[in-house]
């Protein structure tokens, strides 16, 4: 990888993140007229005095002009300063540090069941293509991507830890009973996505002139599978690899929800209802930021990988 | 048009979803046809009934008609997929537009805008939008379309710019067309079909996502009924009452199913390619 390709993507990564900070500064800026008392009073009801209000405005500079706000927090978060949190006591950087391992693990262990059901899946529905096998995969995978994620995490829960009593019903420490079943709940409806992605691009490199080639020379199906089918169809299974995480960063707050489950996206929704907006910008801005470094992992692994590109950068980087 | 009129003869997977996604409307228009019960009707004497024949799913904590909640849910969820499908595609579809034509600054612009908003988990993006700015159904909508317009912008507008290079738009240019009637008469009806596969494609999983945000407090708010709220509402009397639950969600799930399937059905109608593959 060329030096000035990787740092025209984190030119590129940092001009999106101040971006996403925006865009998010503005938002709640629009949506809360008197920051200062609901920083204070959050979601109780409680009785400010305005010498109170008043400190609070002063401490933050929430009497300056927009831009001035947005340019001090900009600086301070650049410096991994995001402010203070109201609802948590304490900086805004050390909550987000305190549910990271639990929003990481409970990503790694849905991401880990998803790659061990949806490859295997995918690519049996590719060989059996139009066969009865392809079309029970098919049809099941069509049910997963339809059902709600939360409602499932919710059968689940009612089932697993209610009526069979086999799973705790919430899961605030990480364990490996407490993160099963909201990783299963994730990773079922990703594994339906994946797995019919999975099976278009085995059956892209099925067609492929190469494949007869192989099979002409009488090489094992299992060999070109593993030699020269997947290889090739892992290229575009990266990129939707580095979605996949992208939505389980996002889209977890749901099931994080239902499951009890103290990672980001459970502290973003307390957040907004706390209405700590401190705490709210810093969690968005640390998940953007998290996502892109994933996409630019992703986009390093492909130039990697592939060689044509390789090639393509040196003759013109 | 003339080609869903036809579809409708030849594909009978496109006829019959149709059906079905048409009987969900009817079901939600004429809900009151449907059920004696007011959704919002509460009868305290007769909470937390298990599914009979009097209430064929039960009651809440309310003592309300569960049947009647789900139906006239249907309202609310229908109404709201629908409109966020419409506001997505308008508004994704004509900045993409003005965005291939116009290129230049413009495009530059808009573009880089949809990068920000693309660089980022669309759902946190879009609970944090409907958290701020206050629960309401309408709110759910804007915070959604936030979220999703840029995956219309992009492709119309990679779509424009494939259009543009025919040499009818040349011709048309040459003979003094001028923008409007090119983008209206050369360049939208090349690109509408498969735009409107898109759309129709997404709205299972727009469904979803506003529902999501509904069961997490940001969309339609109680009493008003709605299936994500009303699951919400049902959570927390998981261990009683586990029917106040299941309804709402196999509504949500029948009906993302239906619309699933119907997208699939209109792309092969609108779209011969054989994409099976």
């Amino acid at each position: 990888m060329h030096l000035r390709t990787f740092g025209k993507y984190l030119a590129q990564a940092f001009v999106t993140l101040v971006g996403i900070s925006f865009i998010m500064f503005s938002i709640t800026m629009i949506g809360t007229e008197d920051l200062a008392r609901q920083l204070i009073t959050g979601a109780e009801d409680v009785i400010v005095s305005q010498e109170e209000i008043d400190a609070v405005t002063r401490e933050l500079g929430l009497d300056q002009p927009f831009f001035v706000q947005f340019g001090h927090w900009l600086v301070n978060a650049a410096q991994g300063d995001l402010g203070f949190s109201y609802m948590a006591k304490k900086p805004v950087i050390d909550k987000i540090l305190e549910c990271l391992p639990a929003t990481v693990s409970l990503a790694a262990l849905s991401l880990f069941l998803m790659t061990l059901l949806s490859v295997p899946l995918g690519i049996l529905a590719a060989y059996h293509k139009n066969k009865p096998l392809d079309f029970l995969i098919r049809g099941v995978t069509f049910f997963g991507i339809s059902v709600p994620g939360f409602w499932l995490g919710l059968m689940l829960l009612w089932l697993f830890g209610l009526k069979l009593g086999l799973f705790p019903i919430v899961s605030s420490t990480i364990r490996w009973d407490t993160i099963f079943l909201p990783a299963l709940t994730l990773a079922i409806s990703m594994t339906s996505k994946y797995t019919r992605q999975v099976r278009s691009a085995v059956l892209e490199e099925l067609g492929q002139d190469y494949v007869m080639g192989a099979r002409a020379r009488g090489m094992s199906e299992l060999r070109i599978l593993t030699r020269e089918v997947l290889p090739n169809a892992l290229l575009p299974l990266i990129t939707l690899y580095g979605l996949s995480i992208g939505s389980l960063l996002g889209g977890a707050a749901v099931v994080e929800i239902v499951f009890g489950w103290q990672g980001l996206g459970l502290l973003a929704v307390k957040a907004i209802e706390y209405r700590d907006i401190r705490l709210l910008q810093g969690i968005v801005v640390w998940i953007a930021g998290m996502y892109m470094i994933i996409n630019i992992l992703v986009d390093l692994s492909y130039a990697l990988l592939d060689p044509r590109l390789r090639k393509k950068e040196v003759r013109h980087g | 048009m003339g080609e869903l009129v036809q579809g409708f003869r030849t594909h009978k997977n496109f006829a019959l979803f149709t059906v079905l996604a048409l009987l969900l409307l009817a079901a939600a228009l004429f809900a009151p046809l449907l059920t004696s019960y007011q959704p919002t009707a509460a009868d305290m004497k007769n909470a937390f009934l298990p599914p009979s024949a009097e209430h064929l799913f039960g009651t809440d904590k309310l003592g309300r008609d569960c049947f009647a909640r789900v139906l006239y849910g249907a309202r609310n969820s229908l109404a709201s997929v629908l409109l966020l499908v419409a506001l997505v595609f308008t508004v994704g579809t004509a900045l993409g537009i003005v965005s291939g034509y116009l290129g230049g600054k413009t495009d530059a612009v808009i573009m880089r805008l949809a990068d920000i908003f693309i660089s980022f988990p669309g759902v946190l993006l879009a609970i944090a939008i409907a958290g701020i700015i206050g629960g309401s159904m309408v709110n759910a909508i804007i915070a959604l379309t936030c979220a999703t317009w840029p995956k219309y912008a992009r492709l119309s507008r990679s779509l424009v710019l494939k259009v543009k290079q025919n040499e009818y738009i040349a011709a048309a240019y040459v003979n003094g067309g001028t923008p409007f009637h090119i983008l209206r008469r050369h360049i939208l009806p090349n690109i509408l079909p498969l735009l409107v596969i898109t759309a129709a494609a997404d709205i299972g999983a727009l469904m979803l996502e506003l529902a999501g945000l509904s069961f997490l407090g940001f969309g339609v708010q109680p009493p008003a009924p709605e299936w994500g709220a009303m699951i919400s509402e049902g959570r927390q009397h998981l261990q009683t009452a586990p029917w106040l639950m299941i309804f709402p969600g196999l509504a949500i799930f029948i009906s993302v199913v239906i619309f699933n399937l119907w997208g699939d059905a209109l792309r092969d109608v609108l779209d011969p390619r054989d994409d099976q593959e």
